[in-house]
């Protein structure tokens, strides 16, 4: 089984790498992987376009998020939104935890935005957006299933682009002896359209061993690098099939 | 009063990350909510339990007195001054 996809605009935004060219240069190096030091997280992209009374509410993942998918929608007005991140905003969920066994008074505030949709639904309150939007996820099956989701929407005929968000931050330091999640903080987005010239596949192939278990993290790196040019091709196993992302 | 009432716009402004704004730009009579400093109802929660962690002050979101009390900044002001008094 082959899907063909068409990526009208891509943004990733990492610490030291925010524009394509940054991208496409480290694509061309070769680098495995992205250097981002993982406790604090350094730097955020500035947002000052967005209102400040909505970006008061933003933490350094959301506005990393924020940012690849403003760059992302530019004019665009309504778009279906599929937002992909593993662990969402981990560290605001842990100090709440933190606080449930402090048995200290929960923020209402802090509460309201560490739900998983809670990015998405600051960017459809910014922008207006009323369109359908969908949080997923993806726990060892990388970005396959929001490409998957934003394929499955466009197909329904109603919406002829969609914007996929891709967003992860290093666990808080307690649980990365246990998990080790991402490495550091890493967004993308991706403009998709129903129509236009095909710029990526996605082929399907049936896979009889194990499954290895890929975060979103390493999958995304490999698709930006297919994105900027560096690579022709991934391939990806997950979900019990292969999956090979080519442009 | 001026005192309290700075003590109050301080923590409104750290508590509600209102970045941009300096205390001296609020005025203690303007409305706290809607057209004054455009704060939302998650911001009432908040100042609720900030109220309550500074002051310990316990507000009842369902009641018609809690609007009064978070009017202003003046009304939060008179409502700190009064359970001292007590």
């Amino acid at each position: 089984m082959t899907l063909t996809l068409t990526i009208d605009r891509w943004s990733a935004w990492a610490p030291g790498l925010e524009t394509n060219a940054q991208w496409q240069q480290w694509a061309a190096s070769g680098n495995p992987v992205v250097s981002r030091p993982k406790n604090p997280v350094p730097e955020v992209p500035d947002v000052s376009y967005m209102p400040a009374m909505l970006r008061r509410r933003l933490s350094p993942l959301a506005r990393a998020a924020m940012h690849v998918a403003w760059q992302c929608l530019d004019d665009c007005q309504q778009v279906p939104l599929i937002f992909s991140s593993l662990y969402g905003e981990s560290d605001r969920t842990f100090a709440l935890t933190e606080a449930v066994a402090k048995q200290e008074q929960l923020s209402p505030a802090s509460f309201s935005l560490s739900v998983h949709n809670a990015i998405a639904g600051q960017l459809s309150i910014a922008r207006n957006i009323t369109a359908e939007i969908s949080c997923l996820s993806p726990l060892g099956a990388g970005v396959v299933p929001a490409l998957l989701e934003a394929m499955g929407i466009l197909n329904e005929g109603q919406w002829q682009q969609a914007l996929l968000v891709f967003y992860d931050r290093p666990l808080p330091e307690l649980y990365q002896s246990t998990v080790p999640g991402p490495d550091g903080m890493l967004a993308c987005a991706l403009l998709v359209s129903k129509s236009g010239p095909a710029n990526l596949t996605l082929q399907m192939q049936a896979n009889e061993g194990a499954a290895d278990i890929q975060e979103q993290e390493s999958q995304l790196l490999d698709l930006i690098r297919v994105l900027a040019g560096g690579a022709d091709s991934a391939l990806w196993h997950c979900s019990g099939a292969n999956w090979r992302l080519a442009s | 009063m001026v005192e309290l009432e700075n003590e109050l716009k301080r923590m409104i402004v750290d508590t509600l990350n209102l970045e941009d704004i300096s205390i001296e730009e609020i005025d203690s009579e303007a409305p706290l909510f809607g057209d004054g400093l455009g704060l939302d109802s998650i911001d009432a929660l908040e100042l609720g339990v900030a109220m309550q962690n500074n002051y310990g002050i316990k507000l009842n979101s369902e009641s018609e007195e809690t609007k009064k009390h978070f009017a202003s900044v003046r009304n939060l002001a008179l409502l700190v001054q009064q359970s001292r008094e007590k």
